[in-house]
């Protein structure tokens, strides 16, 4: 026996010799973790669309759209019809706290959980079209700051007496500092859309030039339902979901929330693979607009696309059509193998310097998804209820914006 | 000291676990994850050649594991997609880790210049150098196949690369263990960047 030989038979026991440790004593948070968190129904998740890997390539950021008007426009209507009292959102105020599925008590009034919206405000840390606040995660995600201000600003949150949250930063800031503690008086309209909140003490300038005010519930973010805004698309949109409890997420030009049941999920201006079965071959730049991306799903060679019909979302012509990754799709061409995924779309966004590519299950049951054309941009959605049907519902809500809604008047 | 692991056919035992933790039974997956555990950290922690990122990655496999159980078609595949799940977890790990400055110090290294042919265990603190001296990517190619026991061909598709690909970075990246542990020359090509800002 040479050397080598046994150099190379030795190795896996001398790897073992260098990492053999007992139980690592993390396992009790995992099981812990994993107990709070629900599983996705087999059905929803990889057997539609699925998100393979978020920022798979980066390319140049292009300049921030900063849309954000500050007007009051038609689009507000559906909140005006909010059961906001015309005291102001204060007035109203009912910070009654919400019970979740979920085993753990979670750090805060699960009312608050979510992400909030206001129009942009001048501020070094503010991001994207919208400011946007972040309340923890319904599933008591690890990862998950109890409080963010557009994904900066980390601080731990907990309720001090009813309608008193404390925020103690959790990192230095522009001037303040890690531990750094803030009251604020919060409020939520009795329909969940609007939150208040009043400055009683914050050291941290930044934040306390950007959290006082009333912010809008988002729809990118876990909510109980009703009706949320969607401001990481053009045009913003309005929609209303369901009341339960509704995981969400996305970023700029995708969004997805799921209860378990139902599955809501937006796409805006995706493009295609040039090769389904090689991603080198690079992103196919689609024309805009209904037609042409129906035309790229009916040519992609490894997609049964079936059932065309005519519809309608806040107007706009609409068209549904079932997808289904073809059975015969051979395995080099799946995304994964445990699941049997293929390359579906490649979005980029106006927003965002990385993308994301989607794929989409083969073989099985086809399910429908439904395009749109608004302002010159395609909107792709799922609105999926048990199984793979078709739920109008959401679709049948939505409201295209140009600006975030304004406050009801005090 | 325990014999390596070996990615053998799932026990009807471990099937049925699978099938129920499927289902939601939240006390099987504890079952399968405490079965999996000790070998996955361990994993995690050759590949990373770090304790912190080793327990984040670990933490992120298993989290995924738990919500995406239900939709893995075939139950018999989970230690291999529990496998998948952890490797992943820990070269997106190691590429965060790129971003930062390191610490690990990649001096020419002391090793005897000729193997003590009458040793039957690999000297532990120069394995750990070497390792330390190959990509993450690589690294993973070793650990998948040395430790976890992979055919090279489930290997390639774990990491998803060509056989070739997993062929020829383990060729190499064996050549800078053995060099580094004083058998054979160096492949100097395999040598990382780190201790330098990516």
């Amino acid at each position: 026996m040479t050397p080598i030989d046994r150099f190379e038979r030795d190795l896996p026991i001398a790897l073992t010799d260098l990492a053999e440790e007992p139980t690592p004593d993390y396992f009790i948070d995992i099981l812990g973790q994993t107990a709070r968190s629900r599983q996705r129904p087999a059905w929803a998740t990889p057997g539609r669309w699925f998100s393979t890997m978020p920022a798979i390539t980066s390319r140049p950021a292009l300049a921030i759209v900063a849309i954000a008007i500050v007007a009051i426009l038609g689009g507000a209507f559906i909140f005006s019809r909010s059961t906001q009292s015309a005291g102001g959102p204060t007035s109203s105020a009912t910070p009654a706290p919400t019970a979740t599925p979920y085993q753990s008590p979670l750090p805060m009034p699960s009312d608050l959980v979510g992400g909030w919206l206001a129009p942009l405000r001048d501020s070094p840390i503010a991001q994207g079209p919208v400011s946007a606040l972040e309340f923890g995660a319904l599933n008591g995600d690890p990862k998950a700051p109890d409080f963010a201000i557009s994904g900066t600003a980390a601080a731990d949150v907990r309720e001090t007496s009813p309608g008193v949250i404390e925020l103690t930063s959790t990192g230095a800031l522009g001037g303040c500092h890690t531990g750094d503690v803030a009251h604020y008086r919060w409020s939520i309209s009795t329909d969940g859309v609007w939150l208040t909140l009043d400055p009683i003490d914050d050291p941290c300038k930044i934040r306390a030039a950007m959290v006082p005010g009333t912010w809008i519930r988002s729809g990118s973010h876990d909510s109980h339902g009703g009706p949320l805004v969607a401001a990481r698309f053009e045009p913003f949109f309005s929609f209303t979901l369901p009341s339960g409890v509704w995981l969400g997420g996305g970023g700029a030009g995708v969004m997805t929330a799921d209860d378990g049941s139902a599955t809501f999920k937006v796409w805006q201006d995706p493009d295609g693979f040039n090769d389904y079965c090689n991603d080198a071959m690079g992103t196919k730049v689609l024309e805009r607009g209904v037609d042409p991306f129906l035309k790229f799903l009916r040519e992609d060679s490894g997609l049964d696309v079936s059932n065309e019909r005519e519809t309608t979302i806040d107007g706009h012509r609409a068209v549904v059509v079932d997808i289904v990754g073809k059975p015969a799709t051979p395995p080099p061409c799946w995304t994964n193998p445990d699941t049997g995924e293929k390359n579906m779309i490649l979005q980029w966004t106006q927003h965002a310097d990385v993308g994301w590519k989607w794929a989409t299950m083969i073989g099985g049951m086809s399910w429908p998804i439904v395009i749109t054309e608004v302002d010159g941009h395609t909107l792709v959605f799922e609105d999926i209820k048990g199984g793979n049907t078709l739920d109008q519902s959401i679709l049948d809500s939505i409201h295209f914006l140009h600006a975030l809604p304004a406050p009801p008047a005090s | 000291m325990v014999a390596p692991p070996t990615t053998a056919e799932a026990t009807v035992d471990q099937r049925d676990l699978v099938e129920q933790a499927r289902k939601g039974d939240h006390d099987a997956f504890a079952a399968l994850a405490g079965a999996a555990i000790v070998r996955l950290d361990a994993a995690a922690r050759l590949i990373l050649r770090d304790r912190e990122l080793a327990r984040d990655a670990v933490q992120d496999a298993m989290m995924r594991a738990w919500r995406d159980l239900p939709g893995l078609r075939d139950p018999e595949k989970f230690d291999a997609w529990l496998h998948r799940l952890t490797v992943h977890a820990c070269i997106d790990a190691a590429r965060h880790r790129r971003r930062r400055p390191i610490e690990v110090e990649l001096t020419v290294l002391d090793a005897p210049s000729v193997a003590d042919a009458s040793s039957q265990i690999i000297d532990r603190e120069l394995l750990d150098r070497g390792l330390r001296a190959l990509e993450p990517e690589w690294r993973a190619v070793v650990v998948l196949h040395y430790y976890l026991g992979m055919p090279l061909p489930e290997v390639a598709g774990t990491l998803g690369i060509p056989l070739g690909t997993a062929k020829s970075r383990l060729h190499r990246s064996i050549g800078v263990l053995r060099s580094t542990v004083g058998i054979g020359p160096a492949t100097d090509s395999a040598l990382v960047t780190e201790g330098r800002l990516a």
